[in-house]
């Protein structure tokens, strides 16, 4: 449906405001076209229709005009995935689109890890929409003999010694593979479970580098515990604020695809229970 | 426009505001032609899913509210008969309210607005309460407003339409809130008040509680003090190695509390010279307070005015009902409004 086969461009609106970076990009198919990134003040819900409404007139492209609209749906502040959540379901259903969540963790390690890498937005233009077709990273660099592809682990500080966390992985100029959920973990033991999972790889299957990206600044220090088990492979801590176009590369990526979620029963990733409900279960 | 007087500006053509209200536990969509005709109004209440909490998590309705706010929009839109591009303009509750709650329906509203074309207003939560009223009949001016809900105890003077001057609040819990409390006390599930009104409807006796009147000339409000009374009489009782006697404090504190708002809504009424007292909020449903205020009314030759019970409680109509002031004013809300869980009344009059 939303195909670019057809050789018209698909524009897709994507948004995330889970962290204290508001962004939104508008796509036409995998190329970013305008993105806005506000982080001035933590009020998404201020900014986020106007946001919209600019980067649709910078990119010279009409609300009618689009295919589709990606919302980031967490993990990350309650509020802030209400906000983006609520916006893209009442948008889809309004505008009769299809909706895409994608995972803000995603969207935070991909932007991550190609900043640190240094690859631009363009080198996963070819990528976003096609993925599902090509081998996965590991295959096709175990094909090519070639060192294995890098692990992406993006953080979000949950406060309290935990973080939000996920684990991914990608070879250059590929949109990344996950290989484990988002979920709300304490660091200690994350990075405990994460050295036990490249333990049981041979030294020659093990990443090339491991990426710990977004809040690294209260957790990033605890990380160091993998350096040892990376043999020749680099372990690279970089700080990391979420912009629009990864975001909106992982929202096109999906309607391109044409998958969509059901826009009434799409809600926000919360990772865990509200805390009056989960001391309810507990009987406290 | 102006063929009335050449002041206000009448609309010549029928209006539809598509509302949103979700400032608490209840998710509502409603639309409203001109401001008075209820074409669709819907209501999810969670209070299911509250009575196991002992009351409202604010975190656990804005989680309902993400779940089922564009089905509501839907069914709404659907029930009126109103195609999406009639519609003149969408309203939504901007506050006051749970700030998280709020922001659900002011994001859907935004982003309909933004969708659709349509101006957006934010509308104020208690405003929408006293224009129940006008889902139902017109209202004369001025008039006094006794706004009695789980979130609000107000007197509000309305010298004309749509301006607001709020002469009485409560300096403490809210007279809902204090019903709860109390019936937790006595130890009834949430929510408590039908309960204690219930009980206070069957009692032989009438505990002595104290009536809280504050200064002479204040038409506020103070009901801790009363709360802190029946857990002592409930605590001295219980040390006396007796039974409380839970009717007779029930009925002791509904009458307190209701002796207390019906005597100043009068005094107020007294005061302003004004045409009719109107009842509004979710605890306009207690018996005892409806026919306590209607009796005194009668016996005074005041109007009183209450509201079916739909609309007594929160409901998106009658947001759509008070943001219709705000449309014949042509006062319409950027899309940068923000949540105001402290919104004032008196500066949400139209044209100030």
């Amino acid at each position: 449906m939303m195909s670019n086969i057809s050789g018209k461009p698909s524009y897709t609106l994507t948004f995330d405001s889970s962290t204290a970076s508001l962004a939104v990009a508008v796509m036409e198919d995998g190329r970013l076209k305008a993105e806005r990134n506000i982080t001035a003040e933590r009020n998404h819900s201020v900014h986020l229709i106007t946001a919209i409404e600019e980067v649709l007139t910078e990119a010279g492209i009409a609300k009618s005009e689009l295919a589709g609209i990606g919302t980031g749906i967490g993990p990350g502040s309650y509020t802030g995935i209400r906000i983006a959540v609520t916006t893209a379901k009442t948008l889809a259903w309004s505008m009769a689109l299809p909706v895409a969540g994608i995972s803000s963790l995603a969207a935070l390690g991909l932007g991550g890890w190609a900043t640190g890498t240094g690859q631009p937005p363009a080198a996963f233009e070819a990528a976003a929409g096609r993925r599902s077709e090509e081998p996965t990273a590991a295959a096709e660099q175990a094909a090519a003999g070639k060192p294995p592809a890098e692990w992406i682990i993006p953080l979000m500080d949950a406060r309290r010694g935990q973080v939000y966390t996920a684990l991914f992985e990608a070879a250059p100029g590929e949109l990344p593979r996950r290989l484990a959920p988002d979920g709300i973990r304490l660091m200690e033991r994350w990075v405990t479970a994460l050295a036990g999972r490249l333990e049981a790889l041979a030294p020659e299957a093990r990443p090339s580098a491991v990426w710990f990206t977004g809040e690294t600044e209260v957790h990033g220090a605890a990380a160091e515990a993998l350096r040892p088990l990376l043999g020749g492979g680099r372990l690279e801590t970089r700080p990391y604020v979420l912009e629009g176009v990864w975001a909106g590369l992982l929202g096109a990526d999906r309607l391109l695809r044409g998958e969509s979620d059901e826009v009434h029963s799409l809600v926000p990733n919360y990772t865990q229970l509200a805390e009056a409900e989960a001391n309810l279960l507990r009987g406290v | 426009m102006g063929l009335m007087n050449g002041l206000d500006t009448h609309l010549e053509q029928d209006s539809y505001i598509l509302a949103v209200e979700t400032s608490c536990d209840e998710t509502s969509v409603s639309v409203v032609k001109n401001g008075r005709e209820v074409l669709s109004n819907l209501i999810f209440s969670q209070i299911e899913t509250h009575k196991a909490f002992g009351g409202v998590v604010p975190e656990v309705a804005s989680r309902k509210h993400v779940e089922s706010i564009t089905l509501m929009l839907q069914e709404a839109v659907e029930q009126s008969g109103i195609s999406p591009d009639k519609l003149s303009a969408v309203a939504v509750t901007q506050g006051p309210g749970l700030v998280g709650a709020l922001l659900v329906g002011i994001m859907a509203a935004k982003s309909l607005a933004f969708a659709l074309d349509k101006p957006l207003i934010g509308t104020h939560h208690i405003a929408g309460h006293i224009y129940a009223n006008r889902l139902v009949q017109e209202i004369s001016y001025p008039c006094i407003a006794l706004v009695v809900s789980g979130g609000h105890t107000e007197l509000v003077l309305m010298e004309s339409e749509g301006k607001f001057r709020l002469i009485g609040r409560t300096r403490d819990d809210a007279v809902g809130e204090a019903y709860d409390k109390v019936a937790r006390a006595l130890g009834f599930p949430y929510p408590g008040g039908p309960y204690v009104d219930r009980l206070a409807h069957e009692a032989e006796n009438s505990a002595d509680l104290p009536r809280s009147w504050l200064e002479p000339d204040s038409f506020d409000f103070s009901f801790s003090g009363l709360k802190s009374a029946v857990l002592n009489v409930l605590n001295q009782t219980k040390m006396r190695g007796e039974t409380p006697d839970i009717p007779a404090i029930a009925r002791g504190f509904q009458e307190s509390v209701i002796e207390v708002l019906v005597e100043k809504a009068i005094r107020a009424m007294r005061m302003t010279g004004a045409s009719e007292l109107l009842l509004c909020g979710g605890v306009a449903a207690n018996r005892g307070l409806r026919e306590a205020l209607a009796e005194r009314c009668d016996r005074e030759g005041i109007t009183l005015r209450i509201p079916p019970f739909a609309y007594c409680t929160d409901n998106a109509a009658m947001i759509g009902a008070a943001a219709f002031l705000k449309l014949q004013h042509g006062e319409f809300a950027p899309q940068t409004m923000k949540a105001e869980p402290g919104l004032s009344l008196e500066e949400w009059s139209v044209g100030s």
